[in-house]
């Protein structure tokens, strides 16, 4: 018998560790993009980092940090298992920093909207430097539900989408903020289902796609829901983006959707084999749509007809929004694969790993987006060593790591 | 091999989790659909956890017999040996019977585990990997994404109330209680009351670290275990009995 208790107890901690541990929820990672502003590349590291780097420093090899690059560590407060003691521990971002006028505003997955000053962050200089510009939201201990994509910037204010607990349901609140103080400007009233997308803005209006299957329309000046909304059958998973007054946005039933703003039913759809995460890019008038079974679709964007004879087959899920680079659209696998695709024929190629021709490109997953900087492209993969790219020689040019000592 | 787990055993538990909430109302998809998927699931394995509790029964009502056997051969293990295993033949009882309907469940007490945290997806990386393990169906695209809320639990977190590491320590003791016979042996009893109170305990304190989708189907299945087993064993068992259990075990139907 008490073999048999040995035994149990065995296959109990087993359950434990592989029911648990390797396949629940894994402690969130964060993914964020790159974002090119001037000469600098903005980036959130995995380890909650914001990091300003100048390409050109990096490609020589100059000790980091250089002349007008800066690194910030955001950490946030954690709790233990059971709600006793306290400690500060990485901050968790998804979505890409957002640059403005020597500043960068990023939204932290355990609540906080942060607006950070790039000459005081270079000084090394105590958060937030309130009168060069920098601030918290909220700006007590308090926080705000995960916010999960990156702010929207429009004119003088920042909107920013959040999720939260309310009455026993989740529910999604779009909130706007003063850009230079960082004052609360208004709420939105709660919209049903996760928002865990970027806001677009157009013309003072704020859009927002929810997981239950809403678009919704929101003045930017007072929050106020618009006229206009619309209901698809199935949840939206990705953020919106909006183009000459329609909005286009992957839904979980494995389609794009267009729908012009006013509209009752979908100016068209598409379907792919699985979801189309990302946000599509626009050149021209064709959409670059990627999607997670693998393969690029090339859209007209008015009627939704593809326009390469054949999807680009990058061969494993795509997470990541492609970059235009001149005549080729750039896309990444979440395998850490990245392609060079003609956006005339859809013809693509994979470009080498520098070590190694069978290996993927990148060491490491790719599920954010790219920047395009001087004709380079930049990725920044899950290890945190961001690749510069040439798309016409076709290669990796240099590495950087975000980690630098 | 984690392939093959995933397309044979994972992949259709998964799918069909996330099918099966897509049927029901959406206020209570998958907390609804938790239970149904664990009552079914429990359902079928039924055949199996009424053989290994009646050779559960069978080998503790040979304990005292047992006793007597390592009393008078105390000094010959060989021949304890042989009498034991002579005992058994008896008894028609196989001493590892009990082991193989546990190692048969296993499996898919783990695969459910991993379908719910899957179909939980609390975290954006979660929800990103699953994009790799649903069917193209339209029911599950419809049902996609779960809705998380159930009750006064939002399932893709840990429950911030004690009130269900209450419900899954207490059913956990009830079920283990009924099952766990005294014994006379002061040394093993104290053990055996160790156990009692460790397993619903730990249980317990991984509820309150767990997102609660997966301590609300421990619960579930700990109440459908303490069903079978009134039902098995005719009655509460030793949850009643206590002491008096130890002399004078229950029949099993």
């Amino acid at each position: 018998m008490k073999g048999l208790r040995v035994l149990i107890l065995a296959m109990l901690a087993v359950a434990i560790v592989v029911g648990g541990g390797c396949t629940s929820r894994s402690a969130p990672q964060g993914f964020t993009g790159l974002v090119s502003s001037g000469d600098t590349l903005y980036a959130c590291s995995t380890d909650g980092r914001i990091v300003a780097v100048k390409p050109d420093l990096r490609a020589n090899g100059v000790a980091f940090p250089g002349s007008g690059e800066w690194e910030y560590a955001v950490t946030t407060e954690t709790r233990g298992a059971f709600g006793c003691g306290s400690s500060q521990v990485a901050a968790t971002i998804y979505g890409s920093p957002v640059p403005q006028n020597g500043h960068v505003c990023v939204g932290t997955y355990s609540g906080k909207v942060l607006m950070l000053d790039g000459e005081s962050r270079s000084a090394s200089l105590a958060f937030p430097q309130v009168r060069a510009g920098e601030w918290q939201y909220p700006r007590t201990e308090d926080t705000i539900g995960p916010i999960v994509g990156a702010p929207a910037i429009d004119g003088n204010r920042v909107f920013v989408c959040s999720s939260t607990r309310e009455d026993g349901q989740t529910v999604g609140v779009v909130y706007a903020l003063d850009l230079t103080y960082g004052d609360e400007l208004w709420v939105s009233p709660a919209l049903n289902g996760k928002l865990w997308v970027t806001p677009a803005v157009a013309e003072g209006v704020v859009y927002v796609t929810t997981f239950d299957g809403h678009i919704y329309t929101l003045s930017a000046d007072t929050g106020d829901l618009g006229p206009w909304s619309y209901k698809a059958e199935a949840g939206f998973v990705s953020s919106p983006l909006v183009h000459n007054g329609t909005v286009f946005a992957g839904s979980f039933d494995r389609s794009l959707y267009a729908i012009r703003r006013g509209a009752s039913a979908p100016q068209w759809s598409y379907r792919g084999d699985n979801w189309f995460w990302a946000t599509p890019a626009v050149a021209g008038d064709v959409l670059y749509a990627p999607n997670m079974d693998g393969r690029l679709y090339a859209l007209n964007i008015d009627t939704g007809d593809p326009v390469w004879a054949e999807p680009f087959d990058a061969g494993s899920a795509i997470a990541a929004s492609p970059v235009i680079a001149g005549s080729n659209v750039v896309v990444t696998t979440k395998d850490g694969d990245v392609f060079v695709v003609d956006i005339a024929t859809g013809d693509g190629v994979r470009v080498p790993n520098p070590e190694s021709d069978k290996a993927t490109t990148l060491n490491s997953r790719v599920i954010s987006g790219m920047a395009l900087h001087k004709g380079l492209v930049y990725v920044l993969p899950q290890n945190d060593i961001v690749s510069a790219i040439d798309p016409v020689a076709n290669r990796v040019e240099f590495e950087f790591s975000l980690r630098m000592e | 091999m984690a392939n093959l787990w995933n397309v044979i055993i994972l992949r259709p538990m998964l799918n069909g989790l996330v099918a099966l909430s897509g049927l029901l109302p959406e206020s209570v998809e998958f907390g609804l659909a938790i239970i149904i998927f664990t009552v079914i699931v429990r359902v079928i394995m039924t055949p199996v956890v009424i053989r290994q509790t009646k050779s559960t029964r069978a080998m503790q009502e040979l304990q005292p017999k047992m006793k007597e056997l390592q009393k008078k051969y105390a000094k010959n293990k060989q021949k304890l040996q042989q009498e034991t295993m002579k005992l058994y033949k008896e008894a028609g009882v196989n001493p590892v019977g009990c082991m193989w309907p546990l190692l048969i469940q296993f499996p898919v007490w783990i695969a459910l585990y991993q379908s719910i945290m899957k179909a939980l997806a609390a975290t954006p990386e979660n929800l990103l990997d699953l994009a790799q393990h649903l069917y193209h169906s339209d029911l599950i695209a419809q049902a996609m994404p779960v809705n998380s809320n159930f009750l006064w639990l939002d399932l893709g977190q840990p429950d911030g109330t004690m009130i269900l590491a209450i419900l899954v320590g207490g059913s956990m003791w009830v079920q283990q209680k009924m099952t766990t016979a005294p014994s006379p042996d002061p040394k093993q009893q104290q053990t055996n009351q160790m156990m009692l109170m460790m397993m619903p305990m730990m249980f317990g304190l991984f509820t309150l670290m767990f997102p609660s989708g997966l301590p609300l189907f421990w619960l579930v299945s700990n109440l459908i275990g303490i069903a079978t087993q009134y039902w098995v064993a005719g009655g509460w068992g030793y949850l009643k009995r206590g002491g008096a259990a130890a002399t004078t075990p229950a029949k099993a139907r």
